[in-house]
């Protein structure tokens, strides 16, 4: 035997003997809006990796198969909310009114949801126009100087006195004693124990820039679980509006169809 | 013998190859960019701290071809779009019914998303080369009123004649009354304990101009805001889109250091014709586990144009560019 083939030998000896590599934990079963929920909270921490976003993105995409929210839509004429009580919404306010409700088999597990719909139009995103909860406020002319700021197409000209009525807001209702509202519009829907059904009329307005296609959507705070032991998850989802000449049209097409998933 | 001369030779290989090859090309090399990013950081800090001790040349610690490599590696693994739409001055006085700006600017809003990337998420932050102008913009929210001209009107502190309500009022005067109460009754002191509350200004300007301003500056937020809805991982991550508003003026500069990143660029970027100029800011993960963030300029040429928001549009008016690996 020459010291070659020991060596060889030596070599084959520890490739026999080296262990197998074990198989690593298994991987979480992610089959309920709960370990979704965990997932995604534990993914999208401050040093979050490309890979940590990737799986992110994959849960979601699990969640909104786990969790459909059909949604029922209206775009409420504003003289019509005046009739009844409302202050008036001033320039270019559209007032819609959405319920949600969750459906499939996970639905039981929502505790509470909350939402807030937005619309991309024009190059701009149209947010809730009320601009706190408690008072009501509405803007009155902020709106007509965000179209003329971010508006993709060329806007009229805004008229002499939309500095003058961005100025001064509109209050719009008061809360009473017993907690209620009077007369008053949602700046979102908040609903617990409904198993994801919520109903909110809300006044939209353009706010900032907005990108890519013309949309309808919903930022959703989903806490699934009870009171004393449950997961937030925020999440966003939309539905690509259909071609029109205004939004208005482009809205209430999408509405006739009936209710839509999101 | 024989072995012993062996022996020593592969060790005098070996060593010298050690000392030659960079450990960072290697790690490139490998595949390995985490390491090599740190790796970066690590020769960065060790430069500087050479510098502080006046031992070191003025460098960042890395060789022309370590950084061309870590740049290759870097933009290999980098996917995304930019796109943004522009507003001249005119054109925004003019859509607004009369002036807010003093200085020439353009309105510039801007949108990047990244499909793929190295490191935690990548900010794009544009600037432009105009016949050998810099133009480059603060986000509007921060140099807005100084542009304009005028000043911010401010909310007064110290007390208030807001609308109260009653119950309030009732509270504070019994407060107000026990505090007095246990005061020292000829109020010795107090001018030196409570402050005489400063008024508010109504700020300079017109009425347009202010709401214009403070629009800007909502519309600024609201961006941040819904960047944010995911939380975690910040803007320009695969969640998370980055839209910016920007209001682009002429600087005095001609080029922009990397001030607190490790520039992956050989030479400062300063091109011979007008460009629209990405900097594309890699941050550092946790698997790297570096503690500086990388930085790069990607040039795209403008296309000829009356003035500069038309070329800008005109650049953007088949959709998005690419940014990264193309």
């Amino acid at each position: 035997m020459t010291r070659f083939g020991a060596g060889v030998l030596f070599f084959l000896a520890g490739c026999w003997s080296y262990p197998a590599p074990r198989p690593g934990p298994p991987a979480p079963q992610l089959d309920t809006p709960r370990a979704l929920c965990s997932t995604i909270v534990l993914r999208r921490k401050d040093d979050s990796t490309y890979w940590d976003h990737r799986e992110l993105v994959d849960a979601y995409a699990g969640f909104h198969k786990m969790i459909p929210l059909s949604v029922e839509a209206e775009l409420v004429p504003s003289q019509q909310m005046e009739k009844q009580g409302y202050k008036p919404l001033l320039g270019e306010v559209l007032l819609l009114k959405l319920r949600s409700t969750a459906v499939g088999p996970q639905a039981g597990a929502i505790g509470k949801i909350s939402w807030r719909p937005f619309l991309i139009h024009d190059g701009t995103r149209y947010e809730p126009a009320i601009r706190r909860e408690g008072k009501q406020i509405l803007p009155s002319g902020n709106h007509d100087l965000a179209r003329a700021l971010f508006a993709k197409t060329e806007p009229k000209p805004l008229g002499p006195d939309a500095a003058e009525r961005a100025k001064h807001s509109t209050e719009n209702g008061t809360l009473r004693r017993d907690g209620t509202r009077q007369h008053a519009y949602d700046a979102k829907c908040v609903a617990q124990d409904t198993q994801g059904s919520c109903q909110a009329l809300v006044p939209v307005a353009r706010i900032s820039p907005g990108w890519g296609p013309d949309v309808l959507g919903l930022e959703i705070e989903f806490t699934i679980g009870d009171r004393y032991d449950h997961c937030i998850l925020t999440d966003r989802r939309t539905i690509e509006l259909p071609t029109a000449a205004s939004l208005e049209e482009q809205l209430q097409e999408l509405f006739r169809k009936g209710p839509f998933r999101l | 013998m024989d072995l012993s001369f062996l022996a020593h030779t592969l060790l005098l290989v070996g060593l010298l190859g050690a000392g030659c090859a960079s450990p960072l090309l290697s790690l490139v090399g490998e595949n390995r960019l985490p390491e090599a990013w740190r790796a970066a950081c690590e020769l960065r800090s060790d430069a500087a701290r050479d510098q502080r001790r006046g031992s070191g040349q003025d460098s960042d610690g890395l060789e022309a071809n370590e950084r061309a490599a870590i740049r290759q590696a870097v933009m290999s693994q980098t996917r995304g779009t930019f796109v943004a739409r522009a507003l001249s001055r005119e054109a925004l006085h003019r859509r607004l019914g009369g002036p807010v700006f003093a200085t020439d600017l353009l309105l510039l809003t801007t949108h990047s998303e990244l499909t793929s990337y190295p490191g935690s998420g990548v900010t794009v932050t544009p600037r432009f080369v105009v016949r050998g102008r810099l133009l480059m913009g603060q986000t509007a929210g921060t140099d807005a009123w100084k542009l304009a001209g005028i000043e911010q009107p401010t909310e007064g502190y110290g007390p208030s004649l807001k609308p109260f309500n009653k119950l309030g009022a009732v509270a504070d005067l019994f407060i107000a009354g026990v505090t007095l109460g246990m005061m020292d009754v000829n109020l010795r002191g107090q001018k030196n304990i409570v402050e005489p509350g400063k008024p508010g200004t109504p700020g300079t300007g017109t009425d347009l101009q202010q709401q214009a301003l403070f629009q800007l500056g909502n519309a600024e937020s609201a961006t941040k805001n819904y960047e944010r809805l995911y939380g975690g991982g910040g803007p320009g991550s695969l969640v998370e889109p980055y839209d910016v508003i920007y209001l682009v003026h002429e600087q005095r500069e001609r080029s922009i250091p990397h001030q607190d990143a490790l520039s992956l660029d050989a030479t400062p970027t300063e091109p011979a014709q007008d460009s629209l100029i990405l900097r594309l800011r890699h941050t550092a993960d946790r698997v790297s586990n570096a503690w500086c963030n990388f930085e790069y300029d990607l040039v795209v040429p403008l296309p000829a144009g009356d003035d500069l928001a038309s070329r800008i549009n005109s650049l953007f008016a088949k959709g998005p560019i690419a940014v990264g690996a193309r």
